[in-house]
This record gives C-alpha cells, sequence and structure tokens, in this order.
C-alpha cells in the first residue's frame, strides 16, 4: 500500500498524463488538420518563440496591470460605500435597489459603451473589469459590517471611543473576514471578465492575444493561451490571496463565511 | 406588523428615490455634457429606441433567441455536469484524483474558450452552446467533488448501520446530501452562463440580446446599445429572483445547510 | 441476565490506523478483552484518547481489528449491519429528511412500506417524547430533541444491540439528566443490549448494570465494577445522596484518574 502522502502527490498527475498523452496521439489516429488541433510539440514551440521575442510576456503584463487597477478602483470605491451601506440604514435603503439592478447587468454589457467613452484599449477595459470588482465586494462590505456584533461597538462606545475610533477600531477589523473573502472573489470575477473583454475591446492582453490568432489559424497561440489563463488564475488564487487569508483570517480564529 | 409595513413602505419610497435620483443625474449629464446622443444618449432616446425595437418585434425576436440558447445551454450544462459528477464522484479516490484536473479545467475561464471553440465548431449556435454547456458544467462537477471530500462519514456509518445496501445509502444519503453542492454549483453556473452567452453572442450570433448591445454601437446607435443593457439586466434579475432563489430556498435553506463554494457570487 | 454465551465477544483484539493527516500508523487497542451479555445495559468509561469511541467504532463494523476475535452471536463481525444500531455524539440525522422520515430510514432500508414505517416511526416518537416535531427538519430541533430523536431512530430498527457513543456529552446538564432517565425508561421496556461510552462517571453510575473502566492508551480492561443500586433508586438527584453511588463514583473517579496520572 501506498503511504497516503505520495499517493496524494502522484495520482492527481494520471488525468493530466492520460489527456497529455491522448493529445499526443489524437492526430496520427483522426484526421485532424493541425490548425485545429496543433501537437503539443508546435504549442510549446509557440511558447519558447513567444516567451524568447518578449511578446508573451508584455501580454501577460498587460492583462496583469489591467487587473490591478480594475482592482484597486473597484475595491477603493466599494469598501467605503460597502460600509457606509451596512453602517446607515438610510443610505442602504436609497442605494440598494438602484445598486441591485445595476449590478445585474452584468460588466462585460457595458464594454461598447466603454469603448466609446475611453477608446478600445485599457481604458475600456479597466473601466469594465473595476466595474464588476465594485459590484462583486460591494455586497461583501456591508455583509461584514452588519455581521459585527452589536456588543464590539457598545464595548468600545462604553469606553469612550468617537464614531471615528469605532470605525477604526472595530468595524474594519470586524468586517475584515469577509472583506477578504470578497477581495479574493471579486478578483476571480475581474479575471473572468478580463479575458472576454479584452477578446472584444483589447490591443493586448492574453483575452486578445488568442482571438487574434483565431484570424491567422494560429491555433497553438490559442492554446497556449488557454493554458496560461488557467494557470495564471491558479496561481494568483493559491499563492496570493489563500496565503494572504491563511495569514490573517484563520490566525485570528475566525471562520470562512461564505 | 403596522410598523413593519411602514418601514417596507419607507424602505420602496427611499428606493424608489435612488432610481429616480439616478435618471435625474443621467438626463443633467447627458443634457449638459453636449456630446451628442452617440456618446451620452439620454433617457429619452434610450426610451424611443426601446418603443421602436419592440414595434418592429426585433427585441421579442432577440429576447426569444437569447432566452431559448441560455435554457437550452443551462439545461444541457447540467445534465453533462450531473452525469460528470456521477462518474468522478461515487469514490473518494477517483474525486480526490481528479480534483486537481477539474481545478485546472474550470481556472480557464469561458472566455478563453470562445476562440478555440470558434475554431472548431465555426461562428454560430454549436460555440454557444458548447460554450454554455463548459461554463454550467465545470462549477457543478467542482464543487460535487468538493461536496464528496467533505461528506461526513457519520451519515454513511449512520446509514450503514441502519442496514442499508450500498444503493440505497447512493439515493438515500449521498445524493440528497450532495445536493445543496450541486445547487450551489448550479447557481455560480447559470450567473456564469449568462455573462458567457453576452460574450458568445457578441462575438459568434447575429441576434440575441448579447447581440443587441454590442451591434448598436457597432452601428453608432448607442441608444440601442443602452435598451439590451437594460433588457439584459431585468432578465438576470427575473432569472435569479423567480428561478434559482425559490430553488435554493426549497432545499438548501429547509435543511438548514450552508455551503461553502468557490467562485460563488455575492 | 443469561449466563450463557456472552452475546458479544471481544478477545485479544488488535486495532489501529493510519491517521489521515500524517499518514502515520497509530495503535489505538492492544489486548482488549471484554464479554457484553444479552441484554444487559453496560458502560464503557475512561478518559479521553483511551479508545473506548475506537471500540465502539470497532464492534459497529466501522473499524476493520488487525488481529484478535469480535464476535457477536458466536459469529465475526464482517461490517457495519442492523443488529447493531448506532447512536452516534454528533446525532447524524440526515439534514434533508424530516424527523419522522429519519426515523423511519432503517425501515425503508429493510422494504417496509411507506404508510407502516411511518405509522412504526411515530410510535418511538412518541415514545422519545417527540410527537409533535415528527414534521420538522433536524435543524429545528434543539440538541436535546435531535439525540431524542436519534434513540428512536435507533430503536426503530428493533437492534440486538445498541451502541451508544458519548450520545449525550453535547446537552447542557438538565437536558443530559432528563435524556439520561428517559434512555433508562425506554431502554426498561425494549429490553435490548446496550454498549455506552462516556466520560462521565455519574453518567456511567447512573445508567449501568456493569462499568468498564478502560485505561489510557491500548490495554486490557483496568477495571470492571457491577452497580448494585437498585434502579427504582436511580432517579435525579436523589441519586447523590445515596451512600453506594457516592462510593462506587469515588471508587471509579480514582480509577479514571490513577490511569489519567500514570499515562
Amino acid at each position: 500500500m501506498m503511504t497516503s502522502k505520495a499517493a496524494r502527490l502522484f495520482l492527481p498527475m494520471i488525468p493530466f498524463a492520460a489527456i497529455l498523452a491522448l493529445w499526443f496521439i489524437a492526430p496520427s489516429i483522426f484526421p485532424i488538420p493541425a490548425y485545429k488541433l496543433p501537437t503539443p510539440q508546435l504549442v510549446w514551440e509557440q511558447f519558447a518563440a513567444t516567451l524568447s521575442d518578449g511578446s508573451l510576456l508584455k501580454h501577460v503584463l498587460a492583462s496583469l496591470e489591467r487587473l490591478a487597477l480594475g482592482f484597486v478602483i473597484g475595491n477603493a470605491l466599494a469598501i467605503p460605500l460597502g460600509i457606509a451601506i451596512g453602517l446607515n440604514k438610510h443610505v442602504s435603503d436609497l442605494c440598494m435597489p438602484l445598486l441591485t439592478f445595476l449590478q445585474s447587468i452584468a460588466g462585460i454589457a457595458w464594454i461598447p459603451l466603454a469603448v466609446l467613452w475611453f477608446g478600445i484599449g485599457n481604458g475600456a477595459i479597466v473601466f469594465v473589469i473595476a466595474n464588476i470588482i465594485f459590484f462583486a465586494n460591494l455586497h461583501n462590505a456591508v455583509i461584514g459590517v452588519e455581521a459585527v456584533p452589536e456588543s464590539y461597538r457598545r464595548a468600545v462606545r462604553s469606553l469612550g471611543a468617537s464614531s471615528t475610533q469605532t470605525l477604526f477600531n472595530v468595524i474594519v477589523p470586524g468586517a475584515m473576514v469577509q472583506l477578504l473573502i470578497g477581495l479574493r472573489s471579486s478578483v476571480a470575477f475581474g479575471w473572468r471578465a478580463l479575458i472576454g473583454a479584452e477578446l472584444i475591446a483589447g490591443t493586448t492582453g492574453l483575452g486578445y492575444m488568442t482571438l487574434d490568432a483565431v484570424q491567422w489559424y494560429q491555433t497553438e497561440t490559442v492554446i497556449l493561451g488557454m493554458i496560461i489563463v488557467g494557470i495564471l488564475w491558479l496561481v494568483l488564487d493559491h499563492a496570493v490571496f489563500k496565503t494572504i487569508e491563511n495569514r490573517t483570517v484563520i490566525r485570528w480564529g475566525l471562520v470562512r463565511s461564505d | 406588523m403596522n410598523a413593519a409595513r411602514t418601514r417596507q413602505g419607507q424602505k420602496a419610497i427611499k428606493g424608489a428615490i435612488g432610481i429616480g435620483l439616478f435618471f435625474l443625474a443621467w438626463q443633467i449629464g447627458s443634457s449638459l455634457s453636449g456630446v451628442g446622443s452617440y456618446f451620452f444618449p439620454q433617457p429619452g432616446d434610450v426610451f424611443r429606441a426601446f418603443v421602436e425595437l419592440w414595434h418592429k418585434g426585433i427585441l421579442e425576436a432577440y429576447l426569444l433567441d437569447s432566452l431559448g440558447r441560455y435554457f437550452a445551454g443551462v439545461g444541457l450544462g447540467l445534465l453533462v455536469g450531473l452525469i460528470a459528477a456521477l462518474c468522478l464522484g461515487l469514490n473518494k479516490f477517483i474525486a480526490r484524483m481528479f480534483t486537481p484536473l477539474v481545478s485546472f479545467f474550470y481556472a480557464i475561464v469561458e472566455s478563453a474558450w470562445l476562440p478555440i471553440f470558434v475554431i472548431w465548431f465555426g461562428y454560430g449556435i454549436t460555440t454557444i452552446l458548447t460554450l454554455l454547456v463548459y461554463v454550467v458544467a465545470f462549477p457543478i462537477l467542482y464543487n460535487t467533488l468538493a461536496g464528496i471530500r467533505a461528506f461526513p462519514p457519520t451519515y454513511i456509518n449512520a446509514a450503514k448501520s441502519l442496514g442499508g445496501s450500498r444503493l440505497q445509502i447512493i439515493t438515500n444519503v449521498i445524493l440528497p446530501g450532495l445536493l445543496p453542492n450541486i445547487i450551489t454549483g448550479f447557481r455560480v453556473g447559470a450567473g456564469f452562463a449568462f455573462r458567457g452567452l453576452i460574450i458568445a453572442e457578441a462575438i459568434a450570433a447575429t441576434s440575441g440580446i448579447g447581440f443587441l448591445i454590442f451591434d448598436g454601437a457597432a452601428n453608432q446607435q448607442t441608444d440601442r446599445t443602452i435598451v439590451g443593457m437594460i433588457v439584459m439586466g431585468v432578465l438576470w434579475l427575473v432569472i435569479e429572483l423567480f428561478y434559482l432563489k425559490p430553488f435554493e430556498k426549497a432545499t438548501i435553506h429547509r435543511w438548514g445547510l450552508v455551503v461553502s463554494a468557490e467562485g460563488r457570487e455575492t | 441476565m443469561s449466563d450463557g454465551m456472552p452475546k458479544i465477544k471481544v478477545r485479544d483484539l488488535k486495532v489501529s490506523y493510519v491517521h489521515a493527516a500524517t499518514g502515520q500508523r497509530h495503535l489505538a487497542l492492544d489486548n482488549m478483552t471484554l464479554d457484553i451479555r444479552e441484554g444487559e445495559f453496560l458502560v464503557v468509561v475512561g478518559p479521553s484518547g483511551c479508545g473506548k469511541s475506537t471500540l465502539l467504532s470497532t464492534i459497529a463494523g466501522f473499524i476493520s481489528p488487525q488481529s484478535g476475535v469480535l464476535e457477536m452471536n458466536e459469529r465475526p463481525i464482517a461490517g457495519p449491519g442492523s443488529d447493531r444500531g448506532v447512536v452516534f455524539q454528533d446525532y447524524a440525522l440526515l439534514p434533508w429528511k424530516t424527523v419522522v422520515d429519519n426515523v423511519a430510514l432503517g425501515l425503508k432500508f429493510k422494504g417496509v412500506s411507506k404508510t407502516e414505517r411511518t405509522k412504526t416511526a411515530k410510535e418511538f416518537l412518541a415514545l422519545a417524547g417527540l410527537a409533535e416535531a415528527a414534521e420538522k427538519y433536524p435543524h429545528e430541533l434543539s440538541g436535546g430533541m435531535r439525540q431524542r430523536a436519534a434513540v428512536a431512530r435507533t430503536l426503530a430498527n428493533a437492534p440486538e444491540v445498541i451502541l451508544m457513543d458519548e450520545p449525550f456529552a453535547a446537552v447542557d446538564a438538565q437536558t443530559r439528566m432528563t435524556l439520561q432517565e428517559e434512555l433508562v425508561r425506554i431502554w426498561g421496556q425494549s429490553k435490548s443490549t446496550v454498549f455506552f461510552v462516556t466520560h462521565s462517571v455519574e453518567e456511567a453510575i447512573f445508567l449501568g448494570d456493569r462499568v468498564v473502566v478502560l485505561q489510557e492508551g491500548p490495554g486490557p480492561v483496568k477495571a470492571e465494577l457491577s452497580v448494585d443500586i437498585d434502579r427504582s433508586l436511580r432517579v435525579w438527584p436523589d441519586l447523590n445522596q445515596n451512600g453506594r453511588f457516592q462510593q462506587l463514583r469515588e471508587e471509579i473517579t480514582a480509577l479514571v484518574r490513577k490511569t489519567t496520572v500514570a499515562a
């Protein structure tokens, strides 16, 4: 019997290997033209070529830069507004129906207007991503604030805290778990939409790279783009966000609650 | 009771004020900016475009096209997701083995598949449906596998001690126990599919609400784009409120379960 | 109580399992020898980590022993079965079934018709004082009510032996005493064999015909005692004043403590 640790590392490789093997063999069994399914070697060569001429890195960095910008702008707007809505019933009543409706207009649908207003390229895409990230985290900020126990607020109030002190010593840290969850899931939504937005409105970026390649039947670039999209996201999600979450949420003994 | 009703009334009034203020700002902004209705249509322009599209029957036809594609894609996706989940999921060993692969494919977002689907299936309904099936099936599969890995062994032990056979345990314990995961995955997938439909229609269709949004802009009929956006928003609210939420209430809430899911929407 | 063959016979039982997180093998039971007699209420008491829950899970058939003899009615135990009903500490009621459907589950597995099994389940719910809660879902019940439902589910399946794994550990002290009294009342009517695991000495004396003390770590039984207090005297809180109860409590507590300190 295999020890469970080795098994856990080894077993998941089997399906990956099987798919890779199938991909290798498929063209020699079925008459699939290379423009429909290029061989793994072709994709690998394309990877090496675009890596050495710097074009791949250029697209990856363009995508990540937009995601980062959209993330900062979206959350800089969403978190303060979310806290205000969570704290104040009147603000909540006034804003929530409108925001619910605006949220239901998927960010992707803003692309044409964004292109009109900001021109094709960076501005339009960042607008769309910021829009999506804003709505994705707004709700978490509201829930986070509403979930801070009233007793905490009363406790610091009776210790003589002002409302600003209450905000920064109780409300924000108390809502932190939900905020972090929101940050993470908002990036997921942003990333998802980013590739779509780049398909349509990009002049650089991974999404642009793949759809542009379709016109030239450069399917190896399309597949390379897909693999990089998958890997980049797993790295981003696991290496960056899960680590942040583990460092804070779990250290404080708080539980994820999504 | 009375106080609650007053509170509800106040809420509705304030909500209406909020929406009214938004339209007012839109009206003032668009008329003061003076950039013209191409860059920034006024609410009136949008309303006229809506009436025109409605009278010509375009809106209805597009709406039906989009809905047809959406429900066909989501239905097929649900079926594919369930079958895949059953194949990979009824054994913890296999579930563990395939989880990383499923995570990897789940991480390749739907838009990244669109170009290769276009190469494989051309511009048209096959590409759109394949995309929707993909985007619905994977969250279902992913969440079901996660549910299997975390399935409480005491439920299965309890059923075994009560004399349940393997088949009885599957139908009475495992399947209902995974239903919340399946539903959560389905809800996530249904949301992704709606966004996926818009982008797929933008690229691979010549009708539908997504097409309207992008085609309007391409033909300098920005008012049509905004009609499309609003119709889309209303459509999603209707789908969410009348189809997805009641389904969730009837199961997850009723059983007092909470499911944590990856990529869960708001 | 019969002096014939034991209902369940445990001889030199050795149980070990692989720890899921570390991947290391852990010895949980060794040289375990024990008889469970037909119709008796046997309570196993011991400090946490003494293997009492492992013993129960092994008898239930959830864990396979490494070596030794484990028999019921002179036949080896090969896996879980409806002849041994289990009441779990965390109730293990299925959240997606109503209380009455949970109680009727074992009968459903046996192929009993819907009307008949519902009727039987309702009888057992009434016995457990839960007639009103039949159509509710488990999450709508209090901890005490859930545990009553779990006991009713096990009883409705009419097992020969009932295995109870610290079933009252998660409820408050007041409810716990009520549940203990109810359990004895219900057991008095069914006369089945009970194997009950707890870490509470008072609970052990209140419930048991016999009390078995395990030592910390794998090893043979530390001590066996008969509870020679008439069942009519076993009523809370009067039992606390009973001299024999106090004596037994001191004796068993000393045994449990000594094993804890020694290890």
